[in-house]
């Protein structure tokens, strides 16, 4: 020891502590953050990333380290998250300044990336300062900001290893990029007019217009016409939200006669110009996740009613890329804002699949030269009861990580056919893919197999297990099978929504689990969709369903809810077709209605279903809201709106005996009594309303029923049927007050996204059980 | 013998429950509800005037071809 420092610390008790750091820490400004701490309290050492966490050396004086960790995790950079800090004292170095240091990039990945990051509101002021060098430049951002999970290829999160690698920095911004005390100290992809990407704005020829792109691309929407934009994960198909003609055009050149579009708004005043938001939407919207919001229209407002014709809510989220800002600020109003995709097709990402949509369904292209590494649709949540509810769990939350109840060998989780997101564990770890929609066409197929590598690949997972549903016939089935693990295992699709929402509670005990549902494989080979459980983590027992009722023609039966008006009906009244109610004779024609019955009768093709969704359908159908859906869910959308919400009647129902062991909640008496309602003439309002009021108690009635034999107060719920607010609300708030623990999800979709999750979760239980 | 004959969807009502269809040049209705999706051109399966399956175009050549095979075994 010689000189100062070896003076120092002769005096003082000098210790030197590697730290290991883990959570959301790259690509956040997490480094510099630690080395203005460090020389804050006179620490030398340095900070570097690792696949297996951050690691920080730091030498001092024993209190000043104690200081540097509370001060860190006190104040974090803004978008961080530290999950754990691992501290261990290793020999002194006697360094004499502190360091930021290259990444190291082997190994195995511990960290994790944040997702993409709605653009800062420094960045926002820089934006539209006409002095700055970035003024009116799209793709501008900094540490807080900017894209993250759409252009990474691979971990460490290094610029090389980003679409925007292709974009060698200029001398200002390499100025920027190693200045460990500027705002865009590794900032990846950071970029000015001189060195990054380039926007466009191009005709169906791919003939550039002239002039300023933002503006040229505003002044067309302001004409009605429809403006493809590339976002950070894909393209939006845009036009003005206050032009019912516009938005018409759009949706008969989208073929999407009635789902709902987004809306994009400039400002949360703009949102509340025409919805009503509470507070904790207030937040959602403007967190850097920048979800689309589900909140309810104002009655007087501007945006044309043809944006969401089943329902008096409206998905709005705020501009999340400095491209949004600079188009709203120029087009003044809100905006569509719908993925651009053609049917079932994943969302266009590259200008070939732009092509494909340019001319047909929009009028220009706003295009730019970044590349989009990885495709992803914006999020889409709501709040019920100041709770969030996910309708959609994609940018901006992918590819966070959702914690697992125990820990366990690295697990795939395949998903179902509908709302698919793939799921790889590691860990206490679950890593969700972005939402990949329905497996109906080769293209998606496609997608999800990608996105699956593309988690496994990005964290360096390598699965043990495979989970899959039982469902022989689904693709994610097949590609669970095929993944070539030696370990598999099959779970029940009400399993995995089961054990999804007791996983992200973090329960490990005996529930009921109710899942309320559209369509779910049954061990029996019939249709399961309105369940009851007793479940633990790794195994469950059927202990009641909705009564069945058969599907005529199968999966047609989905797809015209006619179907099971008749169906319902027909069984309530022995099958005769005579004795049908006439209107819905009339819709599907005497004829037909007595043919169905017969082929009912004889079991052809009417496959027997136990879904909540299907009744759904057909109290929706026997009302005359939707007897032909053009989009999965219209006719529940519907009825549920037209609920009133004061009115707090129900119809009857019956718990009856015990069908191969189980209680059957029996909704007869209601069909018959909806019936009776539509033709003495009452208002379908009321009907939906005691619809859902008798739902919620026969749930609840069936929970208690369970619980009596078998003392189990814990409930979980899961299914799409609790994207339904009302049923949601209702039931916990009955169980509540009937001396019930109800748990739900929080972070994940209640719908088919949350299968994958919960697959891994049985599988991970059940091989822990093996050992 | 009973021998289930494809026949061939000629046209569709407009509701299309019920169809037109052709049975070696003999034209009848038949009650095309309970499959997936009946298309102009699907070949079917009847029973009992219900259509109860659908034929994919290689069961319909395999069945051709076993006509054939059988007519030319008996020349
Ligand atoms: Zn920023
Ligand atoms: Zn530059
Ligand atoms: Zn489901």
């Amino acid at each position: 020891m010689t000189g100062l420092r070896g003076f120092r610390s002769s005096l003082k008790m000098l210790k030197r502590v590697l730290a290991v750091v883990k959570g959301r820490i790259q690509g956040v400004g997490f480094r510099p953050r630690v080395y203005t701490i460090a020389v804050k309290f006179g620490l030398s050492g340095f900070v570097r990333n690792t696949p297996g966490g951050l690691n920080i050396e730091l030498e001092g004086e024993g209190g000043d380290i104690d200081l540097f960790f509370e001060e860190l995790r006190r104040n974090p950079p803004p978008v961080a998250r530290i999950d754990n800090i691992d501290v261990e004292s290793i020999p002194l170095k006697n360094e004499d300044s502190f360091q930021i240091r290259e990444s190291a990039s082997d190994g195995i990945s511990e960290v994790c990336i944040p997702p993409d990051l709605a653009t800062c509101s420094a960045c926002i002021r820089e934006l539209f300062d006409p002095n700055n060098r970035r003024y009116r430049y799209p793709f501008i951002n900094c540490t807080d900001c900017g894209p993250r999970f759409t252009i990474v290829r691979s971990l460490p999160y290094d610029r090389e290893r980003t679409s925007m690698a292709e974009f060698p920095l200029c001398g200002e911004c390499e100025r920027e990029y190693y200045d460990p005390l500027d705002r865009r100290f590794e900032a990846q992809p950071n970029a000015c007019p001189e060195c990054g990407p380039v926007l466009r704005c191009i005709d169906p020829e791919g003939k550039e217009y002239s002039g300023d792109p933002v503006t040229v691309a505003a002044n067309l929407l302001k004409k009605g016409k429809i403006v493809a934009v590339k976002g950070l994960g894909g393209y939006h198909l845009s036009c003005n939200a206050l032009d019912a003609g516009a938005v018409e055009r759009l949706r008969n050149r989208k073929n999407r006669p009635d789902k709902a579009f987004a809306v994009m708004c400039s400002s949360i005043e703009q949102v509340e110009e025409h919805c009503k938001c509470t507070s904790e939407m207030k937040e959602a919207l403007l967190s850097v996740a920048r979800p689309i919001v589900v909140c309810a229209r104002n009655e007087v407002q501007r945006i044309t009613n043809k944006v969401s014709p089943d329902t008096n809510d409206l998905g709005v989220m705020l501009a999340y890329t400095p491209l949004h800002h600079l188009l709203l600020e120029s087009v003044g109003g809100p905006i569509v804002m719908t993925s651009a995709n053609m049917n079932d097709e994943p969302i266009a990402t590259d200008e070939d699949e732009i092509k494909q949509i340019l001319g047909s369904v929009a009028d220009a292209a706003l295009v730019h030269n970044r590349p989009i590494v990885r495709r992803c649709d914006d999020s889409v949540l709501t709040f019920v009861d100041r709770q969030p509810l996910f309708f959609r769990r994609s940018r901006g939350f992918v590819p966070d990580s959702i914690p697992l109840p125990f820990e366990g060998p690295s697990t795939l989780g395949c998903g179902a056919e509908q709302k698919v997101a793939g799921c790889l564990t590691r860990g206490d770890k679950a890593y969700l893919t972005q939402h990949i929609g329905d497996l109906s066409s080769y293209e998606v197929y496609d997608f999800y197999a990608k996105a699956v590598n593309g988690i496994s690949s990005l964290f360096k997972i390598k699965a043990e297990i495979a989970a899959y549903d039982i469902h022989p016939g689904y693709h994610t089935t097949e590609f669970g099978k095929n993944a070539g693990l030696r370990e598999q295992y099959a779970v029940q699709h009400h399993h995995a929504h089961i054990a999804a929402c007791m996983a992200e509670n973090k329960l490990t005990g005996k529930v009921i689990g109710v899942a309320l549902d559209g369509t779910g494989y049954g061990p029996d080979k019939t249709v399961w969709g309105g369940e009851f459980l007793i479940a633990d983590l790794s195994e469950y027992r059927r202990v009641g369903h909705f009564k069945q009722y058969p599907m005529p023609g199968g999966d047609a039966a989905v797809r015209e809810p006619l179907r099971m008006a008749l169906s319902y009906a027909g069984s309530n009244s022995g099958m005769k077709a005579d004795k049908l109610p006439t209107f819905i004779t009339d819709k599907i024609g005497k004829r037909n209605a007595a043919a169905m019955l017969q082929a009912i009768g004889r079991g052809l093709n009417s496959p027997l279903t136990s879904s909540c969704g299907r009744l759904f359908d057909a109290a929706a159908a026997i009302c005359g809201i939707c007897s032909h859906p053009s989009y999965d869910g219209q006719a529940p959308q519907r009825f549920q709106n037209i609920c009133d919400l004061k009115e707090e009647s129900a119809y009857s129902f019956e718990i009856t005996g015990v069908e191969d062991e189980n209680l059957i909640l029996d909704f007869s008496e209601m069909i018959a009594s909806i019936i009776g309602d539509v033709e003495t003439g009452r208002g379908a309002s009321l009907i939906s309303a005691r619809f859902h009021n008798t739902l919620v108690e026969g749930a609840a009635a069936m929970c208690e029923k369970i619980s009596a034999d078998s003392g189990i107060k814990d409930v979980a719920l899961s299914g799409g049927v609790f994207q339904n607010s009302i049923i949601l609300s209702r039931l916990r708030k009955l169980l509540n007050t009937r001396g019930f623990n109800v748990y739900f999800h929080r972070k994940l979709p209640p719908n088919d996204a949350c299968i994958a999750y919960g697959q891994a979760v049985v599988a991970l239980a059940r091989h822990n059980m093996k050992r | 013998m009973c021998l289930a004959v494809p026949v061939k969807i000629v046209s569709l009502s407009k509701d299309r429950y019920t169809a037109v269809v052709d049975a070696g040049g003999v034209r009848r209705e038949a009650n095309v509800a309970m499959i997936e999706e009946p298309q102009v051109g699907d070949y079917i399966l009847l029973h009992a005037g219900f259509a109860i399956q659908k034929w994919s175009i290689d069961d319909v050549k395999e069945y051709n071809e076993i006509i054939q095979r059988r007519e030319d075994s008996i020349e």
